[in-house]
């Protein structure tokens, strides 16, 4: 009877646990444009870190992700970035996420 | 000698330096990208004790000094929290990354 | 001693836990239930996570047309709940077994967190739309973020707000 409590425990605490998500911040940069917004088109970048148990030496993926975004937009300006820092919570380890979306002038 | 591996794992704990950031905050990017410049700013804590923030206020002047005579733009900032050992040593670190944008001669 | 108790409480069997639970007499349960509604209304509260202040153009702040776009979504307090569930099942002899399931569910949920949990992460994303809905010009200065929490009992409205001032019409190009 013990065992089959349990039993019906783990599996209720594996069915109902669902992925959560915790957002840090969402940020919203300066808009400074030298033509109309709706000559700028939407561009975006994305960066993850998988973290195990809590360690992790560096945060570069969030310069790797800044660089995505500034090399989707080489010749032009950009402006208004969102940055959006969230972390999707799993067992015993997280996925810090870095998205960015902005405008490009080219 | 038994507890050899609990030490070494306390040890390798203490070395690993975990990093975690804060937070993260943009601003818009320059076409002209060939002058990149960087200052950052740190504070260690001992026993999570900090008495105040004024470690960051430096940042803004040590930046501008690198871009004297221009303007930086397309700043990355970035606040990170470091863990040498739980509860003893911690340390916060926040980098600003940009681009000099100096003005353009008069032709 | 036992009479007051008595009078205070009367035992019940409850055929759905299969176990005698105390009843409370009306004056104990209207009391209980207007300190629980108190406390539901007086826990509610707001948490203030991080604040940026953006660029500021004066003209555009003072003369221009404020906006604030506010998102959110539910966050779910599992300490609470768990908490909740143990107070309830106490009664019954189950309280050893919904501490478990909360433990386990704990750990799927390891991890930096800002507020509590939410079930969605990209909620926030449609700040960047609505922003350009506020002010199609793109004519925007003193943009200030902001991450909040509102707190009520096991649950949370998790908000980012983004406050900013739009430049009037005459003074776009």
């Amino acid at each position: 009877m013990m065992h089959r409590r349990w039993v019906c425990v783990v599996i209720a605490a594996l069915g109902l646990h669902g992925c959560t998500h915790s957002v840090h911040i969402n940020h919203t940069s300066d808009y400074r444009l030298t033509k109309p917004l709706s000559d700028h088109r939407v561009v975006e970048a994305q960066g993850e870190q998988t973290v195990i148990l809590g360690f992790v030496k560096t945060t570069d993926y969030v310069d790797g992700a800044f660089d995505s975004l500034k090399s989707a937009c080489p010749d032009g300006t950009l402006t208004g970035i969102q940055t959006r820092y969230s972390t999707s919570h799993n067992f015993l380890s997280w996925k810090n996420i870095i998205e960015l979306k902005g405008y490009c002038s080219q | 000698m038994k507890h050899l591996p609990i030490r070494a794992l306390w040890l390798a704990v203490a070395l690993s330096g975990c990093v975690h950031m804060h937070s993260v905050s943009t601003t818009s990017v320059p076409i002209e990208r060939s002058e990149p410049v960087e200052a950052s700013t740190y504070r260690f804590f001992f026993l999570l004790l900090n008495f105040d923030n004024n470690y960051v206020d430096q940042l803004t002047e040590d930046l501008a000094q690198k871009c004297p005579d221009g303007s930086i733009e397309g700043i990355l900032t970035k606040q990170e929290g470091i863990m040498y050992f739980p509860l003893i040593a911690h340390a916060s670190r926040v980098t600003a990354t940009g681009y000099c944008v100096r003005p353009k001669a008069a032709e | 001693m036992k009479a007051n108790l008595q009078h205070q409480f009367r035992i019940r069997y409850i055929p759905l836990l299969g176990s005698p639970m105390r009843i409370p007499n009306r004056r104990s349960l209207l009391r209980c239930c207007g300190c629980t509604l108190l406390w539901g209304a007086l826990s509610g509260c707001a948490v203030l996570h991080t604040t940026q202040v953006g660029e500021i153009h004066s003209p555009t702040v003072l003369q221009g047309k404020r906006f604030e776009i506010k998102v959110s979504n539910i966050g779910f307090d599992l300490d609470t709940a768990v908490a909740i569930a143990n107070a309830v099942a106490r009664q019954s002899d189950h309280a050893d077994t919904v501490g478990a399931a909360g433990e386990i569910i704990k750990l799927f949920q390891t991890g930096p967190r800002t507020g509590n949990p939410v079930f969605r992460d990209d909620y926030s994303d449609r700040v960047f739309e609505m922003l350009r809905a506020e002010c199609p010009s793109g004519r925007i200065s003193g943009l200030v973020s902001i991450r909040e929490t509102a707190k009520y009992p096991v649950v949370s409205g998790e908000i980012v707000k983004l406050i900013g001032y739009c430049a009037p019409e005459e003074d776009a190009p």
